[in-house]
């Protein structure tokens, strides 16, 4: 079962395009990364599925009904976590937390201590004291502490330093093994997500140009590197093609369903790609329109 | 279990793991019948999303590499040698060609080749000779890390 799904979903700002034709499906227990370039629409499409904005045209689901429909109680399923939320800089976050504790019906106290302990957060601090990583990090703990089924973290990463990031993540990978929850997160900073996400979803310019299983990806898409020209259409009947580039001493495809045994007579070196490479893959291609 | 994964490597990290645990498990790192974590147990310690470690040992398993045992957990499988000596060369004659053929294209003299793989065993037969006490595999599972 998907627990988000997009089904063409368009979305313009006046005459500004946001999302022009975007797809998606989250796989109930998947940590799930939406990538692409700032402006790239990845924002957008949260907020639809948020409910915060609505379609132009398509469907957006989650927990398979309309988000505009979504009662109370199954939004608190829900957590959210956008780069540029907070609370009022007065307020002390022991206000904070019993502030968004009466939203929420499944609160569990002790994962908000727990929590809290770990970070050294003092609950009579006031939310402006923090640093932009505590912030985030007092967000998190809220978000948690709800005992969310879907938590969608806008950037969660982005501003932050190095040890913090790795801590968030690792919060995220903990969580998912300690309970059933899908993550939907969107990023630029693809080192970051390599180690955490499962099913990659790559926008651009609005739509999604290609989603899969990050591992099945990593697996079918290699670099074959030869060192001298190679008859392509004898490349072309065994392998689909993503990209090709004559290089200096040299030819290089990519291709997308790669099998050891398919590789007999072929004299190259293989290469892997790892999410950023994939992700510039992907992206040059949309650019010669030749999507998915 | 010391397992390293490369994130950046490009590798899948399901692909690095099996290798790995093969890999303890032929060099006598881990032996037939000691338990293994349990996949939500081994997806916390190595901060790892517990599908990608699901995958891991369904390949394993049917590689026979572990077995599991419901209820009781999961377990190194002893090492069968069912397979006829015939059968095993059959398996392996791919691989081999392959790794010659790489070598030869890089222009790599087969005497250096030979003393490669012969290194590759010795490690592996080092590993073996050891006694396997609980608490060493960390340690032992770092021969791995030179290659």
């Amino acid at each position: 079962m998907n627990i988000v799904e997009m089904d063409h979903a368009v979305r313009f700002f006046g005459a500004t395009p946001a999302v022009t034709d975007m797809c998606l499906a989250v796989p109930k227990g998947s940590v799930f990364g939406l990538l692409g370039e700032n402006g790239s629409g990845k924002t957008t499409s949260i907020k639809m599925m948020m409910g915060a904005l609505i379609p132009q045209e398509g469907t957006v689901r989650v927990f398979g009904v309309d988000p505009l429909t979504l009662k109370p109680e199954q939004r608190a399923r829900i957590a959210y976590i956008a780069d540029d939320m907070g609370l009022p800089n007065w307020m002390k976050l022991s206000e904070g937390m019993a502030l968004h504790r009466s939203y929420f019906q499944q609160w569990d106290q002790g994962v908000a201590d727990e929590r809290l302990e770990r970070y050294g957060l003092r609950l009579n601090q006031s939310f402006g004291t923090l640093s932009k990583g505590q912030k985030r990090q007092f967000l998190l703990t809220l978000a948690l502490a709800q005992q969310p089924d879907l938590l969608i973290l806008d950037e969660p990463a982005s501003g932050l330093d190095v040890s913090v990031r790795r801590d968030f993540l690792d919060s995220l990978m903990e969580l998912a093994n300690t309970r059933e929850v899908s993550v939907l997160l969107s990023s630029h900073i693809l080192t970051d997500v390599e180690r955490v996400v499962d099913h990659v979803s790559f926008m651009k310019k609005g739509a999604c140009v290609r989603q899969a299983n990050l591992e099945d990806m990593k697996e079918g898409i290699k670099r074959l590197c030869f060192s001298e020209n190679q008859d392509r259409d004898v490349l072309l009947q065994s392998f689909s093609i993503l990209q090709e580039k004559q290089v200096q001493g040299g030819y290089q495809v990519v291709v997308e369903d790669f099998a050891a045994e398919r590789m007999d007579g072929l004299d190259c070196h293989v290469e892997h790609l790892n999410l950023e490479e994939l992700f510039l893959v992907f992206n040059a291609l949309s650019d010669v329109g030749a999507v998915r | 279990m010391y397992i390293k994964i490369d994130h950046n490597s490009g590798i899948p990290i399901s692909a690095q793991m099996v290798d790995q645990i093969k890999y303890l498990a032929v060099s006598g790192a881990l032996k037939g019948n000691d338990k293994i974590p349990s996949v939500r147990a081994l997806a916390s310690e190595l901060k790892l999303n517990p599908t990608t470690v699901a995958r891991v040992y369904r390949q394993l398993e049917a590689d026979e590499i572990i077995y599991t045992q419901r209820g009781s957990g999961t377990f190194i499988a002893p090492r069968r040698s069912a397979l006829t000596k015939n059968e095993k060369e059959r398996r392996l004659a791919g691989d081999i060609r392959k790794l010659v053929v790489e070598a030869g294209r890089m222009g790599m003299d087969f005497d250096d080749l030979m003393l490669l793989v012969c290194d590759e065993i010795e490690a592996i037969r080092g590993s073996q000779g050891k006694k396997h006490k609980p608490g060493k595999g960390k340690r032992e599972g770092k021969v791995n890390e030179h290659r």
